[in-house]
């Protein structure tokens, strides 16, 4: 019971360190050209500016 | 009833990348994708060759077979779609895929690559036609218009050919024996006649 | 006390044998629907989703829907004319516009297709002409300016391959494997009953695993069921959850597809102390070989029971699974998780296909191992939970051990 109880404990630590890991080393695929290969830009789209509906 | 294809004539595609170009441009396709690029043979070798590619639209399509919540659908012109609300991010269909077409928006990690990009054909997704929320996502809706994708429509060169099967494939075929020679269309028989491949 | 008819039989189990039974009929029936599905050769994709055109009354008017499809295949095809020579076509000045081409009132619209199987039938096959100008089908790749990986691809008939390996052999074989090992299981469990302590309960303990090994199982077992059951919800969620709805789905597999990587690093950490912790006592001996030619005593209660220690020769195959099995899967796993990183393409294609076919393997074969030690053996649940076992169990299956260890477990509870 005991150690049924430990084991779970451990997995729920375990998944929460790793969402946590995930989160933090997580990039982009834009990011992980930024070598300077790619040039990043963020900008808004044009949808409200050009697009005029049917 | 048509069948919309791509076909690339590779004696004419001269990598200007124009099709890329046109098509980040009129889907507001976000940094780090791209739905349509062109891939050079040979690159300064005799024989040299550009493709221009993208997602093909495959007949019995590999990517929607794997996919694990229906994400992906085929429209019965061909066209295959996907709906980013369901879609997980799991990467089957970029396992399944023959012409490298599906991408990710993130390339670290399993279940935080985020919602899977690809070729829509220029006809948006399953979102009311013309939204916002279908342009935010998938882009402009051309085939809703009776227009065909943007990349083809302004191939200066008109190396890149869409739109019904048959008609493209007509137009190729007088344009090779008017000039006698053509190095047939690329990957149409591992994307078009799956049971014809070998 | 002897194996005569005093003994406890495993056919006494009444209740755990009906359970078993109607299990059986349940995992039949599953078993039978899947083998109906299979053959039924739903695996080729249809078109789902049909065109129509609204031509210029307006999206809805449903005058505009009858006959739809042949104008919109009008419409295209027109379209598709324009890109023809430009001195045969328009938009150049010498030439004419096609009908329809240029029509700026042109609305084509989708609805539900019932079905598109003939569509899909009558695309796959080539016309002559078609079929002569085609390149030939092969794996080609050149440069790419993007800097992006995988961006030189051209084609990949590779990709086709890996289709047919997932979504028809491994997903099929995978349902096959675990509804078949657990229609087996709930056969065992009808017919034969649970495998019994023949000399009864003696109502004194020895202590089997320490507090370290059964946190460790128990810390294996969870991951692996977290990672089972996520994985699971991955690769059938398209079957599974049809009842529910596309988004629903969409929500579980998104969860599922998270919850997949989280379970993962806790699950390699238990096998890498279970291969320290074990693997000494699991190397093979040649008293595995008599216990295997004996079924282990699974099968019938009758005549002596194969003599083993701490671990017998299933339980030696289960922690081969675990420990084999795992690293491949935490392996190919961790590969999947870092694309690009080490594997290309076609590498990581295979690492998938291995990770999902041992997968299913290691699901159906835990099916067994889970069976063995709750329902399918009388006292055995105890090893695990409370780390005592009874001494007549231990006397039953591992009766070279409980000698060895005699001396220094004796006691009452």
């Amino acid at each position: 019971m005991n150690a049924f109880l430990s084991g779970t404990a451990l997995v729920a630590l375990g998944a929460i360190l790793t969402y946590v890991a995930l989160i933090s080393f997580d990039a982009s695929t834009a990011e992980r050209f930024g070598d300077g290969s790619v040039v990043l830009l963020d900008h808004a789209t044009s949808y409200e500016s050009d697009h005029t509906s049917p | 009833m048509a069948r919309a294809k791509f076909l690339c004539d590779a004696e004419r595609c001269i990598e200007c990348n124009a099709c890329a170009t046109a098509c980040k441009n009129e889907h507001e396709v976000p940094w780090g994708l791209v739905r349509r690029r062109v891939v050079t043979l040979n690159d300064g070798e005799p024989g040299e060759k550009s493709i221009a590619t993208s997602c093909m639209h495959c007949t019995d399509a590999p990517c929607v077979s794997v996919c694990p919540t229906s994400t992906l659908y085929q429209t019965d012109i061909g066209i295959v779609l996907h709906d980013k609300d369901t879609c997980i991010g799991c990467g089957y269909c970029f396992y399944a895929c023959p012409f490298g077409a599906p991408q990710f928006p993130k390339s670290t990690l399993f279940g935080s690559r985020g919602k899977m990009d690809k070729c829509t054909y220029c006809a948006g997704g399953p979102e009311e036609d013309h939204s916002e929320a279908e342009y935010r996502k998938y882009g402009t809706n051309r085939i809703a218009e009776g227009k065909l994708p943007i990349c083809a429509e302004v191939c200066s060169t008109r190396a890149l050919l869409a739109g019904d099967g048959e008609t493209i494939g007509e137009i190729y075929r007088e344009r090779v024996v008017h000039r006698g020679f053509g190095s047939g269309a690329w990957g149409w028989n591992t994307a078009y006649y799956p049971g014809d491949a070998g | 006390m002897s194996d005569a008819a005093g003994g406890v039989r495993g056919r006494d189990f009444t209740g755990y044998r009906i359970a078993g039974a109607l299990s059986a009929l349940l995992f039949l029936v599953l078993l039978a629907w899947q083998i109906v599905f299979m053959l039924g050769g739903g695996d080729t994709v249809t078109p789902e989703v049909a065109w129509s055109s609204a031509a210029t009354e307006g999206p809805d008017t449903p005058g505009a829907r009858t006959g739809g499809g042949t104008l919109v295949a009008e419409t295209l095809t027109a379209r598709t004319r324009l890109q023809d020579e430009r001195f045969r076509t328009g938009p150049s000045a010498e030439g004419d516009v096609p009908e329809r081409a240029l029509d700026p009132g042109t609305r084509l619209t989708t609805a539900p297709l019932e079905d598109g199987s003939s569509l899909t039938a009558a695309w796959a096959v080539p016309d002559d002409d078609s079929a002569a100008m085609m390149h030939e089908s092969g794996r080609v790749e050149g440069r790419s300016s993007l800097p992006y990986a995988n961006a030189a691809l051209f084609e990949r008939p590779f990709a086709r391959d890996w289709r047919i390996g997932m979504s028809d052999v491994i997903t099929h074989m995978g349902a096959l494997a675990i509804l078949g090992m657990a229609f087996l299981l709930s056969a065992v469990l009808a017919l034969r009953g649970r495998v019994p302590i023949r000399r009864g309960k003696s109502g004194r303990t020895v202590k089997r695993f320490g507090f370290l090994e059964r946190a460790t199982h128990w810390l294996t077992a969870i991951s692996f069921l977290g990672l089972s059951f996520t994985g699971l919800a991955i690769a059938y969620g398209e079957t599974l959850f049809v009842p529910l709805g596309a988004r629903a789905m969409g929500t579980l597999g998104w969860w599922s597809t998270w919850g997949h990587v989280l379970f993962a690093p806790t699950f390699f950490l238990g096998i890498l102390i279970m291969a320290v912790m074990w693997t000494a006592k699991n190397l093979p001996s040649r008293l595995d070989a008599q216990w295997l030619a004996q079924g282990g005593g699974f099968f019938s209660d009758d005549g002596p029971h194969p003599p083993a220690r701490k671990f017998n020769a299933g339980q030696k195959l289960i922690f081969w699974s675990a420990i084999l099995g795992g690293l491949v899967m935490v392996l190919t796993g961790v590969t999947l998780m870092f694309p690009f990183y080490w594997l290309d393409l076609g590498g990581m294609s295979w690492a998938m296909l291995i990770h999902a076919a041992i997968a299913v393997l290691l699901i159906a074969v835990f099916l067994a191992h889970i069976y063995i030690g709750s329902v399918g053996m009388h006292g055995a649940v105890h090893a695990m939970w409370s780390g005592r076992v009874d001494r007549n169990w231990a006397a039953e299956h591992h009766d070279l051990w409980l000698k060895e260890n005699a001396s220094d477990t004796e006691g009452a509870r």
